[in-house]
């Protein structure tokens, strides 16, 4: 008896005993299996089992476990690292578990379990049980800049102002505080995306439909509502003695577009005794007729970037 | 000292002192309830651990049976990724498949210790270094679109250092 009976006399049988469920059935030769290999978490080419030509080149598929397990132990400082492995990391830094851990582990003492005596009451954890993914980071990322040591060192250090570049324009007030007159700008995030869809923007199309497309694609890039409603925003604050009118073009661009701090400029003057510092802004829309502005201080005594994390962030919040 | 009998996955069989068994809350909880401490011949079966790790895990608990168990609170104490020892750290001069089946094991196993220490060992490769370096130490593919990227570095720009 060849092989191709004994597999039909096989699948007979096992038709026969399906109570006559299925009258027909095809023959092994009419049905064509094939394996889909589902790509793991990270999907990587796969590697020969056995074979150690090199440490690197003999690492099974990472999974999920793994990684979680992992993430668990990851210090503040590389988060944005592990985030940006692969998409699965960046999955991990996205949930809960992950920022009640790191809370956990570095804004906790070790004797107490749910408070600390080195943060505010809004940040302690007895409020932050029913919070959601995002409020949890907003919460952890706060908490560490007050007790982590290693980014405590870098609030003392102080924030350059290269954070402010590309950031869109938002806001600017001014206060006359005894001799000196502070104002303060509020920047916050570009949208994520925003680079890719510009460039995508000026390609001339055939269909309006592609254009319809694109920009459903553009709202699937942009980001769920953060549940803090400072994240992504940054404050630059500007002490002088003189003082200098609040840049009002800002707030009324051409077509309400808004601006972004494209660069800054910090002077010494003449005398060698004080900075002038000078703001470069330029408009945010499409056109080719952008409208470019630069904001001059003259004399400044200081100025400090504070984003969303400083603990000073919200005293000088409007 | 009482020894017991572990079965790995590939079905091979290891006699051990009861007590280093016992670093592992799996086997010390199977032990206890199921009241396998007293019968000689009883198998642990551990399905999800081959003959390979198994040996490795073995070989850590001996070196580690007198160190303090650690308590509910030290779960919660800051975890430094600076203080592995040298024994510790030349036993896990392994491939990185090794390493990632044993810190699975280790979780398994529920050994606290070993958990801590491979997983500790993973998150001292990946500091300094940039998620290129990383993908190209542990062989990931990049599966991020630009936008998507630049999503996740924003999200995350709290970390950086400017």
């Amino acid at each position: 008896m060849s092989s191709d009976d004994e597999n039909e006399k096989y699948i007979q049988q096992k038709l026969y005993r399906s109570r006559g469920k299925c009258a027909i059935y095809a023959r092994q030769s009419d049905v064509y299996l094939e394996l889909k290999h589902k790509p793991p978490i990270c999907a990587r080419p796969p590697v020969a089992s056995g074979v150690e030509i090199d440490s690197t080149l003999n690492s099974p598929d990472i999974g999920h476990d793994v990684w979680y397990l992992i993430s668990m132990h990851i210090d503040p400082e590389d988060v944005q690292t592990f985030a940006l492995i692969c998409k699965g990391t960046s999955k991990l830094v996205n949930t809960r578990a992950f920022w009640r851990n790191l809370y956990r582990r570095h804004c906790l003492q070790a004797d107490k379990q749910s408070c600390n005596s080195e943060l505010p009451a809004h940040l302690q954890l007895k409020l932050s049980d029913n919070c959601d993914t995002k409020a949890w980071r907003a919460l952890a990322v706060a908490a560490l800049y007050y007790c982590y040591k290693p980014l405590k060192t870098r609030l003392e250090l102080g924030y350059s102002m290269d954070w402010l570049l590309q950031r869109t324009f938002v806001a600017c007030s001014q206060r006359h505080m005894q001799y000196v007159w502070l104002t303060s700008y509020t920047f916050r995030n570009n949208k994520p995306g925003l680079l890719v869809d510009e460039e995508q923007d000026e390609q001339v199309v055939n269909s309006w439909e592609t254009l319809a497309d694109h920009t459903d694609a553009a709202l699937k890039l942009t980001p769920q509502q953060s549940a803090s409603p400072y994240e992504g925003v940054i404050l630059l604050l500007i002490i002088s003695r003189q003082f200098t009118p609040l840049p009002l073009q800002l707030a009324y661009g051409q077509q309400q577009s808004h601006f972004r701090l494209k660069a800054t400029r910090e002077l010494l003057c003449t005398d060698m005794r004080a900075k002038n510092l000078e703001l470069d802004f330029s408009e945010l829309n499409q056109s080719y007729n952008n409208l470019s502005l630069t904001v001059k201080y003259a004399r400044i005594e200081t100025f400090k970037v504070l984003p969303w994390w400083h603990p000073d962030f919200k005293r000088f919040l409007k | 000292m009482p020894n017991i009998k572990l079965q790995s996955s590939d079905e091979e069989i290891f006699d051990t002192d009861i007590q280093i068994a016992k670093c592992s809350g799996t086997i010390r909880t199977m032990l206890e309830d199921c009241g396998m401490e007293e019968d000689e011949n009883a198998i642990v079966p551990l399905p999800n651990v081959n003959s390979t790790i198994l040996r490795k895990v073995l070989t850590w608990a001996n070196y580690h049976k007198d160190d303090p168990q650690p308590t509910e609170d030290d779960e919660s104490k800051e975890k430094r990724t600076d203080d592995i020892t040298s024994w510790d750290a030349d036993f896990l001069k392994v491939d990185q498949g090794t390493l990632f089946e044993l810190i699975l094991a280790a979780n398994y196993l529920d050994i606290k210790g070993l958990l801590e220490l491979t997983c500790k060992t993973v998150a001292n490769m990946i500091k300094g270094k940039t998620p290129e370096d990383i993908r190209k130490t542990f062989n990931i593919k990049k599966d991020f679109t630009p936008a998507e990227e630049e999503q996740v570095r924003k999200e995350n720009e709290w970390c950086e250092e400017k």
